[in-house]
């Protein structure tokens, strides 16, 4: 087998992984396409390493990780002042403006609740998302978060806190299979 | 320090999302990831990331870095008299920035005078008042605009 067919079959074997992290945390397909592009020019430099390692998974998904916050960050300080101004009301209607179950394009091969879901998290605020993802996907504790975020623990908790609600919020108008009773109580 | 504030909300994100599968990467990634392999492969090796270089550039490259860090360091020590002498001559010659300070300060001192008698007058404060109004009010549109139109493009794609 040639490096480059050894490389293709390497990506199609982590390719989806890569996808999704990058999308969960981004929230946006194309930047996400983006970043999977550059993780596997990086994974292609160390190719020989990487080949025949059982960490290469990990390797792509901290690689993946890094470049999404990095990503995140250059655009962050620019829109800040913008997105900070109307927060607050975009949190109130935000259950209400979440799309329907057709609306995310790589969901096709989803069950209505994953769709809904999967819809649900990519239309998060980036400031409850991204904590979200990395502490329910990535599993980083709080204060493992705020570290990499730059961000207090007080806000990593609230942020979080705020991003599961309206998840549970969204998936509990839908008809989706229901969580527990006493769960749904706010 | 950890201290979940809903352990039941926690435990029921954690299950529902841990439960979502991995969504399918588009299938442009790996031609694309393929394309820009092949556009960098056919860059000349010194246009190409360090790493990629052959050994005995690599080794080049190194020793010449550390060549010429070392002949820095040679030089810095050999001019470090000139240097003192060239700051000798330019603190006498920046003498003239302390006067430009001096002046500078008689002519804030006699703006503060000039504000502090304004700011008694209803006028002035009321427009200075509508200033900062207006000056708000351009920000909030801008703000609304900017917003307006990124949710405008964030619908495109979504279409698309």
């Amino acid at each position: 087998m040639s490096d480059t067919h050894h490389f293709e079959a390497f990506m199609q074997a982590y390719q989806n992984m890569v996808f999704s992290s990058a999308i969960r945390l981004l929230g946006n397909e194309s930047d996400a396409q983006d970043i999977a592009q550059e993780v596997f020019l990086r994974a292609y430099a160390h190719f020989d390493n990487l080949s025949h390692s059982a960490t290469a998974g990990g390797w792509l998904k901290t690689v993946t990780r890094n470049l999404c916050l990095n990503h995140l960050s250059r655009y962050r300080a620019r829109w800040r002042f913008f997105s900070e101004m109307s927060a607050p009301d975009d949190e109130s209607d935000f259950a209400e403006s979440l799309p329907g179950p057709d609306a995310n394009e790589h969901a096709g091969d989803l069950t209505d609740h994953h769709k809904q879901l999967e819809a649900a998290l990519q239309k998060l605020p980036a400031a409850q998302r991204v904590p979200l993802v990395l502490y329910h996907f990535d599993e980083l504790g709080y204060d493992q978060i705020a570290a990499q975020l730059g961000v207090s623990l007080s806000k990593v908790k609230t942020d979080i806190h705020r991003g599961r609600a309206a998840l549970r919020r969204k998936l509990t108008t839908a008809s989706a299979p229901t969580p527990p009773a006493r769960a749904l109580r706010s | 320090m950890n201290q979940e504030p809903d352990p039941q909300l926690e435990r029921w994100t954690h299950g529902n999302l841990r439960r979502l599968p991995e969504l399918s990467a588009p299938p442009s990634l790996l031609p694309r990831v393929l394309a820009a392999l092949q556009a960098e492969a056919r860059l000349p090796w010194w246009r190409q990331s360090w790493w990629r270089w052959p050994l005995a550039a690599k080794v080049a490259a190194l020793a010449v870095f550390l060549a010429s860090a070392t002949a820095l360091s040679f030089l810095g020590a050999s001019i470090q008299p000139a240097a003192d002498s060239l700051s000798t001559a330019l603190d006498e010659r920046l003498g003239i920035i302390s006067h430009l300070w001096i002046a500078l300060a008689a002519l804030g001192g006699a703006l503060e005078t000039l504000l502090l008698s304004l700011a008694g007058n209803p006028w002035v404060l009321a427009a200075g008042a509508g200033c900062t109004a207006l000056y708000l009010l351009s920000i909030a549109a801008g703000t609304v605009l900017v917003r307006y139109a990124s949710r405008e493009a964030g619908g495109l794609r979504h279409e698309k």
